[in-house]
């Protein structure tokens, strides 16, 4: 007897369910797929206790005869796809006919189908696969699929679920997922019978991120778009004081298919890290259009994951038009008095379930610790009809002006930007462009406070810098340039000095030798152990030579989990180490050039690290601290 | 405790002790001076715990007593006062009655038994010298001090007696000052010492310009100047200063020789367009000739020519700015002569003409210039 034989069909569909079907939400994204292939320009999901008793996605696309409604669950039926050839130019989302009889075989399945232009609708139903009826039924054009009791004959695979939260929580990222790429369908996304959020056909992505995560958030995001070369890059992504405890804020989308994959949060994050603190993470909605031959999409059966064959042009990509962005906006951190929390930024509710039903109003979503502005909050406490005295004060610090999109946005949250003191115009222009008044400061007359902070006025408002991130800032954007080009200047040493150094030191003097020489060290391998230094870079200051040394060869050999580019890492190492720090007399002149310098930098708003570097109060701020509204 | 003393006098002895006083400073009672004041003396005392000064002022005593009180508004008082006999009379505890003329104040001090004691030296070393050697000796190398208190060992100058010479050195690391007086000095053997340049700056203003001898004392912890009824004492600092000998190049023999005051116009000059953090200026030395230059990206380029005599190699050094002419300040005569090596040795700047029984030279590190 053959010991090898063929599985019987109903077999061979479970296996593949367990690749294709993992959770609920993988059965709607397969099936929004689905109804995105069909042509719809509406989709609906309905869930009831987070997919396990019932999905429901339902559209109005072209709909299936009776013949192709038999065949649908077949195995390997397929509209998409007839010849390997297709594959790499493939423009739908499913083509490996896998999805539905996986979902079929594991669950109580029913698909109501019509084609367009016939009166005639059919139902399937099938319940673990088989039993399969198909029967007149009323619709209109479109399919609807119900899947009832998911897994209920996989008990293995249901017990491996998280939690009805948790489970709800991937539907919805996976229908937020296909809103965001597919922005000429409208999508309605109902749970327990209640609609969480509909969002209309032929929005703005600014209009559908708004809706799904609130207009702090929106306010924040700064308009990406174009391509040097390669991959086409386009989206919103936060500007440099938005950020966030975590990813859920970043969707990508491959030639308009929603993708997960390290790649891109990497290059995503990349632009980023110098200006924002240790584990905050930047909203990223982007979309990058590749030609599709770049792109392997058949490397995993639910499509999730995707291999670029040029992984370097993607990444830089990405990284450059993030980059652009972000210093195109120049938006500046200054304080507001914060309200009551009924408005912008209040408590954080943690697990992103802040999305904002239509009708509810302007609610901010408190998951964005950070989001709101300063024109924001006391627009917040007009709307609030709280007096300032009533309001909870609190001395926060706040990013200050939104984007440009706050000034150009299409309609709602960012109608209203200018509030409503009486103050002379010159001061409302210059807070409309605030980064024109702060090179108005008067330079001849930097105080220095506490021997920390230098502080330095103009007609329009005051600032305050933190000297040690200040010239942090200016360290690293001068050894940057410097390593890319001519070689910074390098003071050499009276004395000389031998440093001892273990080996991990040794090889990192090797491995960038030639950048550490550009950036202004004269540092030389004098044997296994020792490096005879010569000189420093001379814009540093401040501490001892070897010190220096020791500390900029320890920071760059550990990296402190920077992922930077080796002139950025280089320079970010120099930056921390080479700068004045909080405690150092600044003469007069000293604290002038600093800020000047600061000024002259091409961002001078965060240390390489995301502190930041200075604060801008003006007038328009003033005149509300002492109640003038 | 009461006395009466002139109002210039106090003036003149609150100036000299001012500068002891610290600006801040957690222990309350140095913002104070302290006045001890017995039969037939009044002293004048301040100090910062590092450096302390003492000194005589002149007055009528009426009763002896000690008292601290305030020592700028001391000051402040003082300034305004009309030029009269003022009389300091400590009414009780603490409060100091202060009478000029019409004018009377009353301020309260802080009991003598908080002010810190003056340190007790028992003189290893002692000798005598004019005071306006040493004062040119300070003041030739006192700039060079390095300010950076991360590096202690350079926060002072480096004084070596011998019985046939004496020095003092300073240096920040990227120059160095160095001056030696030949002499016959009372010494037994070699003595080196790490001394503060704030009490040296005090030795120098209480002398100034004098010829006179001044008194020198030295223990383990101490150097204490005295000069006419004034005494400043001053915690040595802990070296080891660096071994600077060893850093003093024994081959620059292509020797520059320039005009003193045209070098450091023209260095001025081109500093203008120089980078503001690194005050880099790129020294050319042609024959008979040097060009300064300056060239900063987003700022501009500056280039000035002076005429020289020099017959060697050519070649361009960068320095920075600022070391180059604060040393031209110090350096005397109308001619400086720079001994060079290479652009990434350590420039010898020295005058032309030493003085008599002198010998005076800064070294100047480069800045490497990006090729």
């Amino acid at each position: 007897m053959n010991r090898i034989q063929i599985l019987p069909e109903s077999v061979a569909n479970r296996i593949a369910a367990g690749e294709v079907v993992e959770r609920p939400a993988s059965v709607v994204k397969e099936l929004v797929e689905n109804a995105i292939d069909a042509g719809a320009t509406e989709i609906t999901v309905a869930i009831e206790d987070a997919g396990m008793k019932r999905i429901e996605v339902a559209d109005n696309g072209d709909g299936m005869s009776e013949e192709d409604l038999l065949l649908s669950i077949e195995r390997h039926a397929t509209s998409k796809l007839t010849t390997v050839e297709e594959l790499s130019t493939l423009r739908s989302f499913g083509f490996r006919g896998e999805a539905l009889p996986s979902i079929a075989s594991v669950s109580r399945f029913e698909i109501r189908t019509a084609l367009r232009g016939e009166d005639r609708a059919h139902r399937l139903t099938a319940t673990g696969g088989s039993d399969r009826k198909v029967e007149p039924a009323a619709r209109t054009h479109g399919t609807s699929i119900v899947v009832r009791s998911l897994f209920y004959n996989t008990p293995a695979r249901r017990s491996f679920l998280k939690t009805a939260q948790t489970e709800e929580r991937q539907i919805r990222r996976a229908v937020m997922a296909h809103a965001l790429a597919q922005l000429d369908i409208a999508f309605r996304y109902v749970r327990e019978g209640e609609e969480i959020f509909h969002l209309p056909a032929g929005d703005s992505l600014l209009a559908r991120v708004t809706q799904l995560f609130g207009s702090s958030l929106a306010k924040n995001l700064v308009e990406v778009s174009g391509a040097e070369r390669g991959p086409v890059v386009s989206g919103l992504v936060s500007n440099i004081d938005a950020h966030h405890g975590n990813r859920n804020y970043q969707y990508f989308v491959v030639n308009g298919r929603p993708v997960q994959q390290v790649l891109l949060t990497q290059a995503g994050a990349n632009p980023y890290r110098e200006y924002l603190p240790p584990k905050r993470f930047p909203a990223l909605f982007l979309a990058i259009d590749i030609d599709p031959s770049f792109v392997d999409i058949n490397i995993h059966p639910t499509k999730r994951e995707v291999r670029f064959a040029p992984e370097r042009s993607i990444f830089g990509g990405i990284d450059g038009a993030i980059r652009r962005a972000i210093r195109a906006e120049r938006s500046l951190p200054s304080f507001w008095m914060k309200d009551g929390g009924t408005h912008g930024a209040g408590p954080s509710d943690g697990g992103g379930s802040g999305i904002m039903a239509p009708g509810m109003g302007a609610r901010g979503t408190g998951a964005h610790g950070t989001g709101g502005s300063q024109i924001a909050g006391s627009d917040a406490i007009r709307e609030s009809g709280l007096p300032l005295e009533g309001a909870e004060r609190q001395w926060t610090y706040h990013p200050g002006k939104g984007g440009p999109l706050a000034h150009g946005g299409p309609s709602g949250p960012f109608d209203s930007h200018t509030g409503s003191l009486p103050l002379p115009a010159g001061a409302v222009e210059a807070a409309a462009n605030p980064m024109s008044w702060i090179h108005r400061v008067d330079l001849t007359n930097v105080q220095q406070i506490a021997a920390t902070f230098l502080v330095a006025s103009g007609p329009e408002g005051i600032v305050v810098v933190d000297q040690h991130t200040a010239h942090e800032r200016i360290l690293f954007e001068e050894t940057v340039h410097a390593i890319d080009g001519r070689a910074a200047q390098s003071q050499r040493l009276l004395f000389p000095e031998s440093i001892e150094i273990d080996p991990e030191l040794a090889s990192t003097v090797e491995e960038y030798g030639d950048m550490i020489e550009k950036a202004g060290f004269e540092l030389a391998l004098g044997g296994p152990r020792t490096v005879r230094l010569e000189g420093i870079p001379a814009s540093a200051r401040g501490e001892d030579p070897v010190a220096f040394a020791r500390r900029f060869l320890e920071h760059l050999a550990a990296g402190s989990g920077e992922e930077r580019t080796g002139s950025r890492r280089v320079a970010a190492s120099i930056a921390c180490h080479g700068a004045v720090r909080a405690g150092d007399k600044l003469t007069r002149e000293e604290s002038s050039v600093l800020l000047k310098r600061l000024l002259d930098c091409e961002q001078p708003l965060r240390c390489p690290h995301g502190r930041p570097t200075f604060l801008a109060i003006d007038s328009m701020e003033l005149a509300r601290r002492f109640l003038r509204a | 405790m009461e006395f009466l003393t002139d109002k210039s006098d106090l003036s003149r002895t609150l100036d000299l002790v001012l500068n002891v006083v610290p600006p801040k400073t957690t222990l309350p009672v140095l913002s104070n001076l302290l006045l001890d004041v017995k039969s037939d003396s009044i002293t004048v005392i301040a100090t910062d715990l590092d450096t302390s000064i003492s000194t005589r002022l002149p007055g009528e005593v009426k009763s002896a007593g000690m008292i601290t009180v305030p020592a700028r508004r001391l000051g402040e008082i003082v300034r305004l006062l009309p030029d009269k006999p003022v009389r300091l009379k400590l009414e009780d505890e603490t409060r100091i009655q202060i009478t000029c003329g019409d004018t009377q104040y009353k301020i309260h001090g802080i009991v003598e038994e908080e002010f810190p004691k003056i340190p007790q030296v028992q003189a290893r070393e002692e000798l005598q010298l004019p005071a306006n050697i040493l004062q040119r000796m300070i003041q030739k190398t006192a700039f060079a001090v390095s300010k950076d208190e991360t590096r202690p060992a350079l926060n002072g100058i480096f004084w070596r007696m011998e019985p046939r010479k004496m020095e003092m050195v300073a240096t920040d690391g990227y120059r160095l000052a160095r001056m030696e007086q030949i002499g016959e000095f009372p010494i037994k053997g070699k003595k080196e010492f790490l001394v503060s340049p704030k009490a040296l700056a005090q030795m120098t203003q209480i002398a100034a310009d004098s010829d006179q001898p001044v008194d020198i004392k030295v223990d383990n912890n101490y150097l204490v100047f005295s000069f006419e009824g004034t005494v400043v004492y001053s915690r040595l600092l802990e070296g080891p200063f660096p071994r600077y000998e060893q850093v003093v190049p024994k081959d620059n023999k292509k020797d520059l020789i320039v005009d003193r005051t045209d070098l450091m116009q023209s260095c001025r000059r081109v500093a203008i367009l120089s980078d503001s953090l690194t005050h880099q200026v790129q020294v050319s030395v042609r024959k008979n000739a040097v060009i300064l230059k300056s060239n900063t990206p987003d700022l501009g380029e500056a280039t000035d020519h002076i005429d020289a005599n020099y017959s060697d190699e050519e070649m361009d050094i960068g320095y920075n700015a600022t070391y180059l002419s604060d040393i031209l300040k110090y350096i005397d005569g109308d001619k400086v002569k720079v001994k060079l090596d290479s652009p990434i040795k350590a420039g010898i700047l020295e005058p032309v003409e030493q003085e008599k029984d002198e010998h005076y030279f800064c070294l100047l590190m480069p800045l490497r210039l990006a090729e």
